[in-house]
């Protein structure tokens, strides 16, 4: 889903440049307030080991494999989405500068893709069916909807770029990442959320826990 | 070829003209080139003249910078599937900003290939080379802990600048992790691909190792902290960035890439 540099013109990467913008700077307010002076370590650290997660191969259907984006899953961690907008930054930043993985112009496209759309959809749809169906279905939708959605808004994207029509990138976009989105991000959010609250419970933030608010 | 970040990090050591450029210089330089590519008209056969002159004088720089051939080829080739995917398409797809489409060829079943589309998927395809290489050449001639003080120097914020700092150490860190994670699963046959055992099992697996880099990468966020508390970290704590002058070779190498944007422009 990493849109790279040319595919969208120059004048609307300025624009996700600035949505993005705002949103990280909500996210770096939110870091001072949520975690204060111990922020820095903790984000760098995270944000490294979600680089490494983001490398770990996962076999999805067609014979490919895939990687997990993990907003959903730092969201829900986390408590907040801007948590997940923050550290994706923070790897997307290093991918395009680094491994030409995205780009630099269409950098603000793809935080509002995976962090902003991903964190959002995923915080707030978790949120909204844990005390219903529970922790591992919440979580498994959080993280296949939170995928999907963003693969939408990557289509309706470069619908305005006039580089994919809009049906047939609706479809394209939307169904494999439909599919992949149930192992790639679904199942393995579930799972890791499961195993991170069995090992270290006080990890995962009092929000997300069933019976917790929404606020972010 | 599987290029890692030891693979980048073992190219950004390397000692050429363009290794040892002030950082800043090669960051504004990269940002120029790509602002530029993209800038430049969607539906002109000159976009893609220019565009190749920008591509030839990338290449040229990887060449002076002495980096490995078969690695910058390598890194090129790995940024390209959705860029080359999207611009493939575009001969077969009507777009509705085009106002006319020339028929080049009827494929049946509806389908066309369009003098238009394939030079809009021309011209795409070129742009997203010319900005895959700049990034290509940046990164493999400048250490990522030069791009981050050059970033400072540049006006990043310093709460920023410490987080990227930390973050880029622990990078190796976690990419070491994972290797040991990869050859501790390959001792004991781990296959993702392997048919023999249900999916359900790998799925598993990989998302153990999941949760253990996340729970590690917390933790040494926990310890990191500690550590920093020992040596009087405090929240205004910031990374000492002094001012480094920049030279002439650098404002000639600077100065060069600005009179090809302009030569580009204006001669084409």
């Amino acid at each position: 889903m990493h849109i790279g540099d040319g595919l969208i013109p120059l004048g609307q990467t300025v624009i996700y440049w600035l949505i993005a913008l705002v949103f990280i700077i909500k996210s770096l307010e939110w870091a001072r307030k949520d975690l204060d002076e111990m922020k820095v370590p903790m984000l760098a650290a995270l944000g490294a080991g979600i680089f490494a997660i983001q490398a770990m191969n996962i076999p999805i259907p067609w014979g490919t494999s895939g990687h997990m984006v993990g907003a959903a899953l730092i969201a829900i961690i986390l408590g907040s989405p801007f948590a997940a907008v923050l550290l994706l930054t923070l790897v997307l930043v290093v991918q395009g500068v680094m491994f030409a993985d995205g780009g630099i112009t269409v950098m603000g496209a793809n935080i509002v893709n995976m962090g902003v759309v991903g964190g959002f959809v995923g915080f707030y749809s978790y949120n909204a069916m844990k005390n219903s169906i529970g922790i591992t279905g919440a979580s498994f939708a959080a993280g296949w909807l939170s995928i999907f959605i963003a693969s939408l808004v990557c289509a309706v994207e470069m619908y305005f770029a006039g580089t994919f029509p809009l049906k047939e990138g609706l479809l394209l976009m939307g169904l494999y990442h439909a599919v992949i989105g149930v192992v790639g991000e679904g199942f393995i959010t579930a799972l890791a959320l499961n195993r991170i609250m069995a090992v270290r419970p006080d990890v995962v933030s009092e929000r997300s826990v069933p019976g917790a608010g929404v606020a972010a | 070829m599987h290029i890692t970040l030891y693979d980048i990090e073992r190219e950004s050591y390397r000692e050429s003209l363009l290794h040892s450029m002030d950082g800043r210089v090669k960051m504004v330089m990269t940002l120029a080139l790509i602002i530029y590519a993209v800038s430049l008209p969607r539906l002109d056969i000159t976009t893609i003249e220019r565009l190749g002159i920008m591509w030839l004088y990338l290449v040229a720089l990887i060449i002076i910078a002495r980096v490995n051939p078969v690695y910058a080829a390598a890194r090129i080739a790995i940024a390209l599937p959705f860029g080359m995917g999207i611009s493939v398409l575009q001969p077969f797809i009507r777009q509705p900003f085009i106002p006319e489409f020339t028929v080049l060829y009827h494929m049946g079943l509806g389908i066309t290939v369009t003098a238009e589309g394939l030079l809009f998927g021309s011209v795409l395809f070129a742009k997203f080379m010319v900005c895959v290489t700049a990034v290509v050449l940046l990164s493999s001639t400048t250490r990522m802990a030069d791009m981050v003080t050059s970033a400072r120097r540049l006006g990043m914020p310093a709460e920023l600048t410490l987080l990227f700092g930390l973050m880029i150490r622990y990078l190796y860190v976690f990419w070491s992790m994972l290797r040991r994670i990869r050859n501790a699963q390959q001792t004991r046959c781990f296959d993702i691909w392997n048919k023999q055992v249900p999916r359900r099992w790998i799925l598993e697996q990989i998302g153990h190792s999941i949760s253990a880099l996340f729970i590690r990468s917390y933790e040494q966020g926990e310890r990191t902290y500690q550590s920093m508390l020992c040596r009087a970290y405090s929240a205004d704590s910031h990374v000492c960035v002094d001012n480094q002058k920049i030279g002439a070779r650098d404002y000639l190498m600077f100065s060069s890439t600005l009179i090809l944007i302009g030569l580009v422009q204006f001669w084409i």
